[in-house]
């Protein structure tokens, strides 16, 4: 398995979402996964009975820095949204950017029971913050020898460039999302071939 | 992970438009066989035969898993829009209506969990928080608009509140400091009050005692002013009467010359008589040679009469000088006793006035001291009374401080900068635990 951090290479290709388009899957409180609709297993290339009973992870492209799954795990777990732009493979290796909104599912009892995460093409195109980032969290945590000490190596950084958004992803998410939004007229359904491409190098 | 030419098999069966395949060989099938004559052969016969209960089975399985999509569709329709449709798979005609379904509930849970977090985190004070309508059609993206039209409104108003809470904050924050000095400055000035006040307290008391000795000491002057007064008066009655025993003694002096003065015309007469008598004894002869001898005797009698006369009239004479000089001595000294008498009087009434005076300066000075005792107390810092005023002072400013933390809190809670992602309203779940169907 290829792991080209620089390039987002696993299996080399950009898979795109249409506009109107939404992937959604729900899983239990370990992220294991339940329901996956027809969109995620079209666009990820995975049958439903792949992804049904995996974690969810089994769609995390090594682009992305799993400090990043760490802090949104952490706001999942004291029942915050999240927002994120998060970059997803295939089974074949390629790949795909997303617009990530996960939520968890509270049970009557108050307790976590789920969670849900719908994702969208995400609106105008990669941020280049966004890609600065990652890239930059994903070499640190390359640097270091094991995963866990990757992620503590990286937290620092990650916590600096949301210092302005009180480490809040959803924020700092949204904030691109208006920016990058602003630039690009809001789609109505255009045809998939017309979608605008993504700000990847 | 599977091998991909098995993956390739499996993707093109799930692609199998399968209801029109079972559809149409049920029917071939069975009408195949309802038409024994066409087949020559019992063989092929007894194939088509077997075909159609094979199609039948299938249309049998067909059938219930249409009856199985019905119940979870009436499932999701009673309202569990969190569940979904699983098992039929995304391919043919059962599977993709099935996704479809699952496609509709997938945008509508995901359009409401955007909308209620959205004001979820707008009512927490996330003001930024917007419905994510990019990429939503048609209805759906225009209750999205509406949902981020309604959150705008209110982050609007909360704005404006803000606006207001922060006019009324500076306002109020402006006030508190003034009372606060002023708070401050009336405890400096009452703690000074108190202790200048506690000091004249003190002064006065001791003026007050002061006072007191005066007071007792003009009364003791009083007093001896009077005794002084009626000894000045006993003495001029005495010398009024030594005057008046001065006058008896001058006029019984003026008896006594007019006695002398008869004593010496009797020892004038008798010298005049010795005189005859010692003439008429010479006349006598020898007869009366013993009778101027008794003669002779009265003649020096009579000159020595004469000249005691004298001598008492000389001596009456100094008498009446020196009682003469007594009187005007005891005159002036009466008329002196008089005029000592007189500022006696005076200076006892002087005294008397100054008593009163001092008696009622006395009284001040107790009632001053007292007062100025009250007022120590009042404005002390050690009063013992919670009235001191240096103490409601200090408990204004303690007032003041509350009350700019209450407005603080009042403001901060208002303004949901206090509490955001402390507190959180559980969100309302549907009855079903399960957050998948099937």
């Amino acid at each position: 398995m290829a792991e080209d951090v620089a390039g987002i290479r696993l299996g080399g290709r950009e898979r795109r979402l249409a506009p109107h388009e939404i992937v959604v899957s729900k899983t239990d409180p370990k992220g294991i996964i339940l329901y996956a609709n027809d969109v995620f297993c079209r666009i990820s290339l995975f049958r439903e009975d792949e992804l049904v009973g995996s974690p969810h992870n089994i769609v995390r492209h090594p682009f992305m820095p799993a400090v990043v799954f760490r802090l949104m795990w952490q706001r999942l777990k004291a029942r915050e949204e999240v927002f994120a732009y998060v970059v997803n493979r295939c089974r074949n290796g390629d790949h795909y950017w997303v617009l990530a909104h996960v939520t968890p599912t509270i049970g009557h009892d108050g307790r976590i029971i789920g969670y849900h995460s719908s994702r969208r093409a995400p609106p105008g195109g990669i941020p280049s913050d966004v890609l600065a980032l990652y890239r930059k969290l994903g070499a640190i945590e390359q640097r270091e020898t094991s995963r866990r000490r990757g992620m503590e190596a990286a937290w620092p950084h990650l916590m600096e460039a949301l210092a302005p958004w009180q480490g809040d992803v959803s924020a700092w998410t949204l904030a691109l999302v208006a920016r990058m939004a602003h630039h690009t007229t809001v789609p109505s359904r255009v045809p998939q071939s017309e979608a605008r491409p993504h700000a990847l190098a | 992970m599977r091998s991909p030419r098995w993956k390739s098999i499996r993707r093109v069966r799930l692609r199998l438009p399968t209801v029109e395949i079972v559809a149409v060989a049920a029917v071939a099938t069975a009408a195949a066989s309802l038409v024994p004559w066409i087949w020559p052969d019992p063989a092929a016969h007894a194939l088509v035969s077997a075909l159609a209960g094979v199609t039948f089975l299938a249309a049998l399985l067909l059938w219930r898993s249409m009856i199985r999509l019905g119940r979870e569709v009436r499932e999701m329709r009673a309202g569990d829009i969190e569940r979904r449709i699983t098992g039929f798979g995304h391919g043919g005609r059962l599977g993709r209506l099935a996704a479809d379904i699952n496609g509709v509930a997938d945008l509508f849970e995901a359009v409401l969990r955007d909308i209620c977090l959205s004001l979820d985190a707008v009512v927490r004070g996330r003001s930024w928080r917007r419905v994510v309508v990019w990429g939503l059609d048609g209805m759906l993206r225009a209750w999205g608009a509406w949902a981020n039209h309604l959150l705008q409104q209110a982050d609007e108003r909360r704005r404006q509140f803000i606006g207001v809470g922060d006019v009324f904050e500076r306002e109020v924050a402006g006030h508190v400091a003034e009372v606060r000095d002023i708070a401050q400055r009336l405890r400096l000035a009452a703690q000074q009050v108190g202790t200048a006040s506690a000091e004249v307290a003190r002064d006065m008391e001791a003026t007050a005692a002061a006072v007191t000795e005066l007071a007792a000491s003009v009364e003791e002057i009083a007093r001896n002013s009077a005794q002084e007064a009626e000894a000045v008066a006993a003495c001029t009655a005495d010398s009024e009467r030594a005057s008046a025993t001065a006058h008896s003694c001058r006029e019984t002096t003026t008896r006594i010359a007019d006695i002398v003065e008869t004593i010496r015309g009797f020892a004038e007469e008798t010298h005049l008589l010795a005189l005859n008598a010692t003439i008429e004894a010479a006349r006598a002869g020898e007869s009366g040679k013993g009778f101027a001898v008794v003669a002779r005797e009265i003649k020096a009698l009579a000159e020595r009469s004469r000249e005691a006369s004298e001598e008492i009239a000389d001596h009456l004479e100094g008498v009446r000088r020196a009682v003469a000089e007594v009187d005007t001595i005891v005159a002036t000294l009466t008329d002196r006793m008089r005029q000592v008498e007189d500022s006696a009087g005076a200076t006892r009434t002087a005294v008397e006035q100054q008593h009163a005076t001092v008696r009622e300066l006395d009284e001040i000075a107790q009632r001053v001291a007292a007062a100025v005792r009250a007022v120590a107390r009042r404005f002390g810092q050690d009063a013992e009374g919670e009235t001191g005023v240096a103490r409601l002072a200090e408990d204004v400013t303690r007032r003041i401080v509350e009350l700019e933390r209450a407005c603080h809190g009042f403001l901060e809670a208002a303004r949901c900068e206090r509490g955001a992602g402390e507190t959180r309203e559980p969100r309302p779940q549907p009855p079903a635990q399960a957050a998948v169907g099937g």
